[in-house]
């Protein structure tokens, strides 16, 4: 589960929760372990539940500390659903640029996340495993096209050649960064939350769920 | 039989001089089931653990009588072979139904990517069986289906959805226990990929969903570990099973005809294996795994329901109540977990949990979904199964009364569940001891440590005193422990307790819930018991 060699202090300004999306066998999990631990593993186990990996980076000269959730491809059920978005603020949805049909699940992901996640989370579309670009059957333009009428940031990545995974986390960290930054102008909301525990929130829940915090479900 | 008499002595000599037991428990007249439970219980978990892949010889067979796809009164020496060799034909002969109910595609050929009972270069003949009654599916009213024709009442259409979810199957098949060579093997893996989907097929409700293919997994390896090849021995003839040939394990004699068809009354050793033989044939691995498979999907399968939610909205004005039916079974065993187990024996992490607002689902649906498989070392974990089947039957009322007795939570409980927390709470893990068993490279040297003859040994005997451990192996022999203790606990009569039963049904669940639960009270108990 964790990111056990991660160092638990709170020597970080901001902390952004991250989820991973997309069908199951695209690569969430290795873009992950790619990304915190620089680790590849061809015969990974498939996830089941959630797991979470963290990694801190500086951005404008600020610690963020990104706090990434990766769930099972398959996982559909509304419990476990809503305890996934709740506070995220940015998402990537990751594809294989091998398999039409991940791609064309695109769609419904972000319907997904329409519905369960804030409004202002920041996405991106990512293609894996582009080191198999001479097997490809998604076309670059096109992902890049959709991605751009969605408004979500876009990248083609390999988690096994470690190309662009770094800069796919770090494209959608930068635009988080700014979207607060912005947001927090915007509502003249001066002092930046303090770091205080393991998970905060930056961006105030979703009004419909504010009246289900007490309860013990989700 | 196919042993001859001094080679009968020699075993027996073998035996003797090893100090073992006598493969005879399992004959002996007043054996029950209670006997064989206390096995598991008495010894926190059944054998030794012996190496990474935790081999504990003839452990299927005694998951077989815990979920109760072998009924332990069929194997004594003293009832008729024919009830056995009925019972396990008649299991066999339903999984068999089942492949040819969902792998014969409409134009009556076999699904190349499965396992088949009869496989002749590809098709399946389904002429020369009853059972080709499929064959005709795509011809209707005498017009042969154009499997590419996209009508809804196409039977390719139907055929083509099955394909796909095999496909999804196949996925998660390809990447069970990586670290595992066993898993590998492609035998192996067409196995697991079949029994899956035939399960998914007849539990349309859930269908195949991920983590179910580690649970298979497990009982696989189990079964096959423990599986006898008559070829290995001297056969008498080669007459032919009722099952066909075999591709993968040519066994020329099938244990079941030779004894229904011989009639014959052996010496009761001999009588003793032929029952080990028909229970143990590797020819039928595949069709007893399924029968396994299926008896533990009767408690695991409502872990995996992914479809209450659509329920949500339509009904009920009271909210409380709808959010009761909207809750599925898993998040309300996630909820109790830790809304009721953990704040009791360990207020202090339940409180970090609430506080950083850790919803339990999100730790707690990995722990159940593939019971305790990605927590614990795989030997560990086996072992925690052993004891989680074997006192299914006995623990309705536990998790209440373990729940009443709980008034006193110590540091130790608090630390056990911790241990399991401290990945979600970021805390550093606990150093493990590594095993540095190698694990076979293959499956045919998997299974070279298991010549037949093996059988029987060494796991009957009087308990011996668990061994010390530490980390993983000492939690685990602690939750077999606790189990047991409950037990005693629930046969003083005085602790019963009822309440939540839409939480609290019966079966593994309660194992489980009651593992987490009575740590407490059941060091009290333990050391009281050792003593």
């Amino acid at each position: 589960m964790g990111d056990n060699t991660d160092d638990y202090s709170y020597d970080y300004e901001y902390l952004y929760k991250i989820v991973l999306i997309g069908d199951l066998g695209v690569g969430k999990s290795n873009l992950l372990s790619r990304f915190t631990r620089d680790e590849f593993n061809l015969e990974s186990r498939s996830t089941i539940g959630v797991e979470f990996a963290t990694r801190t980076l500086e951005i404008d000269g600020r610690r963020v500390k990104a706090q990434i959730w990766d769930t099972a491809g398959q996982e559909r059920y509304r419990a476990i659903t809503s305890a996934y978005y709740r506070g995220a603020v940015g998402a990537l949805i990751v594809y294989d640029i091998l398999k039409t049909e991940s791609y064309e699940s695109v769609s419904r992901w972000l319907k997904e996340l329409k519905e369960h996640a804030d409004t202002n989370i920041v996405i991106e579309l990512v293609g894996n495993k582009s080191d198999l670009d001479h097997l490809r059957a998604v076309p670059t333009e096109e992902a890049k096209l959709f991605a751009n009428e969605n408004s979500l940031l876009f990248t083609e990545a390999s988690a096994l050649s470690s190309d662009n995974v770094d800069l796919s986390f770090h494209q959608l960290l930068k635009n988080i960064y700014e979207m607060i930054s912005k947001h927090q102008l915007d509502t003249n909301d001066q002092g930046a939350q303090k770091p205080s525990g393991p998970t905060i929130s930056l961006t105030p829940a979703p009004q419909e769920k504010k009246g289900k915090n007490n309860s013990n479900c989700c | 039989m196919s042993l001859s008499a001094s080679q009968l002595e020699d075993r027996q000599a073998r035996e003797q001089f090893l100090n073992r037991p006598l493969p005879n428990e399992l004959r002996h007249p007043d054996l029950t089931l209670e006997d064989l439970q206390e096995q598991a219980t008495a010894r926190q978990g059944l054998g030794d653990v012996e190496d990474e892949l935790g081999g504990v010889t003839l452990r299927s067979l005694f998951w077989r009588i815990y979920l109760g796809t072998l009924n332990v009164n069929q194997v004594l020496s003293s009832t008729p072979r024919a009830l056995l060799s009925n019972s396990l034909r008649d299991q066999r002969q339903q999984y068999d139904a089942l492949r040819r109910k969902w792998l014969i595609s409409p134009d009556g050929r076999w699904a190349t990517d499965c396992t088949s009972p009869d496989v002749v270069d590809g098709s399946f003949d389904g002429s020369s069986t009853s059972e080709g009654t499929k064959q005709a599916e795509s011809v209707v009213n005498g017009i042969a289906w154009d499997p590419l024709n996209l009508g809804e009442t196409n039977p390719w259409q139907t055929w083509f959805a099955q394909t796909e979810l095999r496909g999804t199957i196949d996925k998660d098949v390809e990447r069970t226990f990586p670290d595992i060579p066993y898993f590998r093997d492609p035998y192996v893996r067409r196995v697991l990929k079949t029994v899956l989907f035939l399960w998914a097929m007849e539990n349309s409700d859930i269908t195949y969903r991920q983590g179910m293919h580690e649970l298979l997994a497990v009982i696989m390896l189990v079964c096959d570990r423990d599986s006898l090849n008559r070829d290995t021995l001297p056969a008498k003839n080669s007459q032919s099973s009722y099952i066909g040939n075999d591709r993968y394990l040519n066994v020329p004699m099938s244990p079941l005809q030779s004894q229904l068809e011989d009639g014959r009354h052996s010496p009761s050793g001999e009588k003793m294996e032929d029952a080990m033989y028909m229970v143990l044939d590797r020819r039928f691995l595949e069709h007893d795994v399924h029968g396994l498979f299926v008896k533990l999907m009767e408690h695991a399968g409502s872990w995996y329901e992914w479809r209450t939610e659509t329920i949500e909205g339509s009904l009920a004005q009271d909210r409380s109540k709808q959010k009761q039916v909207t809750k599925g079974r898993i998040i309300a065993m996630c909820q109790h977990m830790q809304g009721v187990l953990l704040k009791q024996v360990d207020p202090v992490l339940w409180q970090t949990l609430e506080n950083a607002a850790i919803e339990p689902q999100i730790w707690g649906i990995r722990w159940i979904r593939v019971l305790f498989t990605r927590e614990f070392p795989f030997a560990s974990a086996l072992r925690l199964w052993d004891g989680l089947f074997a006192i299914r039957d006995q623990m309705d009322d536990l998790v209440e009364s373990a729940m009443k007795v709980l008034k006193d939570p110590t540091i130790a409980t608090g630390a056990a569940i911790a241990l399991e927390n401290q990945e979600v709470l970021g805390i550093q893990p606990l150093k493990l001891d590594a095993p540095e068993t190698p694990i076979p490279s293959n499956t045919s040297a998997f299974r070279s440590k298991r010549q037949p003859q093996a059988f029987g040994r060494g796991q009957f005997g009087p308990a011996s005193s668990p061994a010390k451990g530490y980390g993983f192996e000492s939690f685990t022999r602690g939750l077999m422990d606790r189990a047991q203790a409950s037990g005693k606990l629930r046969k003083d009569g005085s602790l019963r307790y009822c309440a939540n039963s839409h939480v609290l049904t019966q079966g593994i669940d309660k194992a489980l819930l009651t593992t987490v639960s009575t740590l407490s009270e059941f060091r009290v108990s333990y050391f009281s018991y050792r003593t």
